[in-house]
């Protein structure tokens, strides 16, 4: 059976970090779980959410998805959503979806702290 | 040994087993890393499709037979779900703005993205999605 999403949350200075564990993003029910995590992060206040996925080396479109109805969530609550440490492929998924222009996309957490 | 086959009768919890075999198979076929991710992801979304769409969540056969000739891989997906061609899917916009974009459509379009060519017929009542990724002479 899949494991549940795994994430592990840092809030740093009002920036909440959002560390995914999970290898592969496919199941989902785990997607479904994804959206609602972050679109509860932005209805309780969350006004800067960076995703970590430096462990995902597969997802399927149900997370771009998942991203979509999140950023949506973000951008009504005048809030901002941005990634890091996205591998090459899925970077070129997000591309690929016209994603990499609607969401930032930091090489590393670091670079995201300092710039979200 | 140049072919792989796997097949299993999924529900959306098995979509990840499925992957996991699949990716086996194409590291033991000694697929190039990078091909190997992209057709991954490729793989990912048509088992995924057939899964959700074509057995509408219900437990369903899933075939792959995936082949290596030189530097073309071939995967082939059967099953006996819905009958859909992904071929004819409409391409999807990207130009249209994330808040007017219509749910669905995505997954059809990264199979297509993350492969060469994709070749579709349908037989005995079964869907036959072909995947077809070159490996561009990558080092495995």
């Amino acid at each position: 059976m899949p494991e549940r999403i795994q994430i592990i949350e840092e809030n740093r200075n009002g920036i909440y970090i959002m560390r995914i564990g999970n290898a592969v993003l496919l199941d989902p029910k785990m997607a479904d779980e994804m959206t609602s995590i972050l679109t509860q992060s932005f209805d309780s206040g969350a006004l800067k959410v960076i995703v970590n996925i430096s462990n995902v080396t597969r997802m399927s479109s149900l997370f771009f998805r998942s991203f979509i109805i999140a950023g949506k969530k973000a951008k009504e609550k005048k809030a901002v959503m941005a990634f890091c440490n996205v591998s090459p492929t899925i970077r070129a998924g997000f591309d690929m979806m016209g994603l990499g222009s609607y969401f930032k996309i930091y090489p590393e957490e670091s670079h995201a702290l300092e710039n979200i | 040994m140049s072919k792989c086959i796997i097949e299993k009768k999924v529900l959306p919890a098995d979509i990840e087993e499925m992957s996991n075999l699949s990716d086996l198979a194409l590291k033991k076929l000694d697929i190039p890393e990078t091909a190997r991710q992209e057709l991954m992801m490729a793989l990912d979304e048509a088992i995924t499709n057939i899964v959700l769409h074509g057995y509408s969540g219900k437990k369903g056969n899933v075939k792959i037979i995936i082949d290596r000739v030189n530097d073309c891989v071939t995967v082939e997906l059967i099953d006996s779900g819905v009958k859909f061609d992904p071929t004819r899917y409409p391409e999807l916009d990207v130009n249209v703005p994330i808040e007017e974009r219509k749910a669905g459509g995505m997954g059809v379009e990264l199979v297509r993205k993350f492969t060469d060519e994709t070749r579709y017929y349908h037989r005995d009542g079964a869907n036959h999605f072909i995947l077809i990724k070159k490996t561009g002479g990558e080092n495995a």
